[in-house]
């Protein structure tokens, strides 16, 4: 996700401090536990989040998902569920 | 008439495509970010797809519509993820949306493909836009088996 070519910038907050990305998000240190973090986002609509491990593991799901082969018998596989799916 | 275009495939070698089989992921596949234009291939019957990139042969995905084998599969994505293919209202979901899941199968052992519920393609049929979108329901796997799907549930029928 870009990071090749971005610098991380690193800030030491406090619990209830915030830093702004650009005008409109906000991310805020909403409570420390232990070694656990509790973050508040509050974005425009159109900004989507997920954790970053979601990402990670839909890439990697993607990368085994393309090397199902070529020749694979999609005709048979196709018989072998349409088969359980009526029983 | 419909003007057809001979491309290499993956899973085909040489087959003929449609314009209209063409569709454009602005946002690539996680992964597979610098590919963004896939045809939908249909040759087989289905429920299966080929989804095969149009600038690299080796690069194409299985696709399965993923009620065919979980009924109560939801697309529960954000609004913002149907604006950016375009669908802005009822209408358009009704009559312009297709969604898919990305299949694996194990060469070994195809019986165990798995779906990636996490991931889902969502395509805007009329003008053919496509993202793989992050389902926001973290209960879904990217690696859910069809054939066990099938077997609890009996398809849902």
């Amino acid at each position: 996700m870009g990071e090749e070519n971005n610098y991380m910038l690193v800030l030491a907050r406090k619990p209830n401090q915030s830093i702004m990305i650009g005008d409109d998000i906000e991310i805020r240190v909403v409570d420390i536990k232990g070694d656990q973090v509790k973050i508040g986002i509050t974005a425009p609509k159109n900004i989507t989040v997920h954790r970053k491990e979601i990402y990670e593991e839909i890439q990697a799901a993607n990368i085994d998902a393309s090397k199902t082969k070529g020749e694979t018998d999609l005709d048979k596989l196709s018989k072998i569920i349409v088969k359980k799916k009526k029983k | 008439m419909v003007e057809m275009l001979e491309i290499n495939s993956k899973p085909y070698g040489k087959v003929k495509v449609s314009q209209e089989q063409l569709i454009h992921f602005s946002e690539g596949i996680l992964g597979f970010e610098n590919s963004k234009d896939y045809y939908l291939l249909d040759r087989n019957e289905g429920p299966f797809y080929w989804l095969q990139s149009t600038d690299l042969t080796d690069l194409a995905f299985v696709i399965i519509n993923p009620q065919f084998f979980k009924t109560d599969y939801r697309l529960e994505l954000t609004p913002q993820d149907f604006y950016d293919i375009g669908l802005l209202t009822e209408k358009d979901f009704e009559e312009n949306l297709l969604h898919y899941v990305i299949v694996t199968i194990p060469p070994d052992d195809p019986n165990n493909m798995t779906a990636n519920l996490l991931g889902p393609i969502i395509i805007n049929k009329s003008n053919r836009l496509g993202k793989q979108a992050l389902s926001l329901n973290s209960e879904y796997s990217v690696r859910h088996k069809i054939l066990e799907e099938l077997e609890r549930s009996g398809g849902g029928k």
